[in-house]
């Protein structure tokens, strides 16, 4: 799962250099809309991200945990 | 002139005559053009939402995306019905956002996109409340994705003409058509490939640095 975030922030033009579960997205510059073009790709992807989930998304392990919420 | 659109792929929505007349353009630039309507081989309803989630797979595919969708009911305020109004704000406004949400993933980054309003979003016109209203919104509409998109080099702009000799005109009251074109300072309609042609102009590199405008394509009417 952690490679298939990392994929998607490359994909998105983010860095993703020593990425790890702590890593913020703010500091990758990943702001609310760059969240928002995040969880639009991985529905595509067939994941689905819950709106009020959104806002609970600081770190690169809040999205793998909500994630792991719907496998 | 190169507009640099050859081998780029468009989608635009709405088969009347200004969308088929850009898709002309666009293939004789040596583009492909993807029609999506009702009545196209892509199939696309702008008032069902559900109709979108057929192309919700396309990511990244597209140099650009015409909205050109829109119908009018004309008849006074007074006359007007609220199913009327929504008939018209559901095509022309909320079938612009259901595509632009739902086509977004399928632009490329540095992509444009062009809406199709009218000089009466600004102008007004007696017996157009619905058709005016929903072509202002349009035009903030516009402006909002140009702002929330510029991020990834999207650029989204709107073309406002006057009236253009299309099946739509040719069902208003003649006195319309001639109170226009005297207000114009050509004295003529738009023709659908004028209209195309500056269409072709925003989608193409060529106007790269304009994002969040209106460009009025209407003969002077404004000027008058």
């Amino acid at each position: 799962m952690m490679d298939m975030v990392k994929s998607l922030l490359e994909e998105n033009g983010y860095p993703t250099e020593g990425l790890t579960e702590e890593t913020n997205f703010e500091s990758l510059g990943v702001d609310s809309l760059g969240l928002v073009d995040l969880t639009l790709s991985l529905e595509q992807k067939g994941y689905t991200i819950p709106e009020e989930k959104l806002s609970e998304i600081k770190t690169v392990g809040d999205l793998l945990r909500v994630l792991g919420g719907n496998a | 002139m190169n507009w640099q659109l050859c081998e780029k792929t468009f989608a635009i929505v709405g088969s009347g005559d200004i969308g088929k007349a850009t898709a002309r353009a666009l293939e004789q630039e040596g583009a492909k053009a993807i029609l999506l309507s009702r009545k196209s081989e892509h199939c696309l309803d702008v008032t069902d939402e559900e109709s979108f989630k057929q192309y919700g797979s396309w990511s990244k595919i597209l140099d650009g995306l015409v909205y050109t969708a829109g119908i009018t009911v004309d008849k006074p305020v007074g006359l007007l019905t609220l199913a009327d109004w929504q008939r018209v704000i559901e095509t022309n406004l909320t079938g612009a956002f259901l595509t632009a949400k739902h086509f977004y993933m399928a632009l490329k980054p540095n992509s444009s996109v062009v809406f199709l309003s009218s000089i009466v979003a600004q102008w007004g016109n007696i017996g157009q409340a619905a058709y005016s209203s929903s072509k202002a919104g349009l035009e903030a509409l516009m402006k909002t994705l140009a702002k929330e998109w510029a991020r990834k080099g999207i650029r989204v702009n709107a073309i406002a003409p006057g009236l253009v000799n299309t099946k739509m005109t040719t069902e208003l009251p003649q006195m319309v058509v001639d109170g226009f074109t005297q207000h114009t300072l050509l004295k003529r309609l738009a023709e659908p490939e004028e209209v195309a042609n500056v269409i072709c102009f925003l989608l193409s590199p060529l106007s790269s640095f304009m994002t969040g405008q209106v460009i009025y394509v209407d003969g002077g009417f404004f000027t008058a």
